[in-house]
């Protein structure tokens, strides 16, 4: 039973093994040649674990120290977690430790999968994915650091892997006639965002546009009761 | 930045990452959800993923023009795959597969 948890949670996540590999490795070696040491490379996947940031920081690690900068970056980035943290509330019923690694191991990849699943999935698989998803990052930074991402380097275009994930799992909700609305409204106000604002700033803005909307349905709906 | 320096910069990217993170459970705690918030949070799931799918492209526009191209054509056959098969993985590996050899050749 235990055995077949951990299969069914490989299989889950086998996208994700390709593509962290890829970006983790290049990390790794990024950080390596730009003359950091192998603790404060890890310690930074292991803390931080979040990918955009971690490659948007890497200019930052090599500057002036600038604690303020570094908090509004990490904002900017990461402030879509909000976000996924909303939608996966009435999912995450663990107590305890185990919550606390099902939260802190929710990164793009992992919510996406997790989200994907039936409404009654088992804590032990949401956790078993973001473990999962936590420890490819880990192995691929190390390996990224010791061994140079040259190896890997040298497949082209393996990071399309993860854009690919997010593509399908969207075509997978896009099945569900009802859920078509508020998938177009996300994508449509990011597309927007992405076009008409700087890349730094495009999710922010994705986001109000997006609960603006909401907001605009809610409205509507109160005043015709 | 001095060692020090540096580590402090990576704890502070990983509280402010954790914040993110931590908040809307911290927040919703033991909180009984206002019709406002029973409204938006059962559509937020479903524009994350619409968000999650467009941020999943957001370089595109720094690829080649062959890479670009590329993608689209898989994406499309990704699409074709899942719709004849429904199924994530199948749809993935061949999509993704074409687009590896093609860019590799």
């Amino acid at each position: 039973m235990e055995k077949q948890g951990l299969k069914q949670g490989i299989i889950l996540t086998l996208p994700v093994l390709a593509g962290y590999l890829f970006l983790g490795a290049s990390y790794g070696m990024i950080m390596q040649s730009n003359g950091h040491s192998l603790i404060i490379t890890q310690l930074s996947s292991l803390l931080i674990f979040a990918g955009a940031l971690q490659f948007a920081a890497i200019p930052m690690f090599l500057g002036a120290f600038h604690p303020f900068s570094a908090m509004l970056l990490a904002l900017l980035v990461n402030v879509r977690h909000l976000f996924y943290g909303i939608s996966m509330i009435p999912r995450y019923t663990y107590r305890h430790i185990g919550k606390f690694f099902q939260i802190y191991t929710m990164a793009d990849e992992a919510f996406s999968i997790q989200s994907s699943l039936p409404e009654d999935t088992s804590n032990k698989t949401y956790l078993l994915i973001g473990v999962l998803c936590y420890s490819y990052w880990q192995i691929a930074t190390f390996a990224g650091f010791l061994i140079g991402s040259a190896l890997i380097k040298q497949i082209e275009g393996l990071d399309f892997v993860l854009t690919a994930l997010f593509f399908v799992l969207f075509l997978q909700r896009w099945e569900h006639k009802p859920s078509r609305t508020y998938l177009s409204v996300g994508a449509c106000a990011t597309t927007f965002s992405l076009i008409f604002l700087p890349k730094s700033q495009f999710v922010l803005f994705a986001m109000v546009l997006i609960l603006m909307v909401i907001l605009l349905e809610y409205r509507s709906k109160e005043n015709r009761r | 930045m001095t060692q020090y320096q540096l580590l402090t910069t990576i704890l502070i990217l990983s509280l402010v990452t954790m914040s993110t993170r931590f908040l809307p459970f911290i927040w919703f705690k033991d909180r009984k959800l206002s019709p406002w918030m029973q409204f938006s949070t059962q559509r937020i799931p479903l524009a994350s993923i619409g968000m999650l799918m467009i941020y999943g492209l957001k370089d595109v526009t720094t690829l080649s023009v062959t890479a670009i191209f590329m993608q689209l054509i898989s994406l499309i056959l990704i699409a074709i795959v899942y719709k004849i098969s429904k199924s994530t993985l199948w749809s993935l590996a061949i999509g993704v597969s074409v687009y590896l050899l093609v860019m590799n050749i």
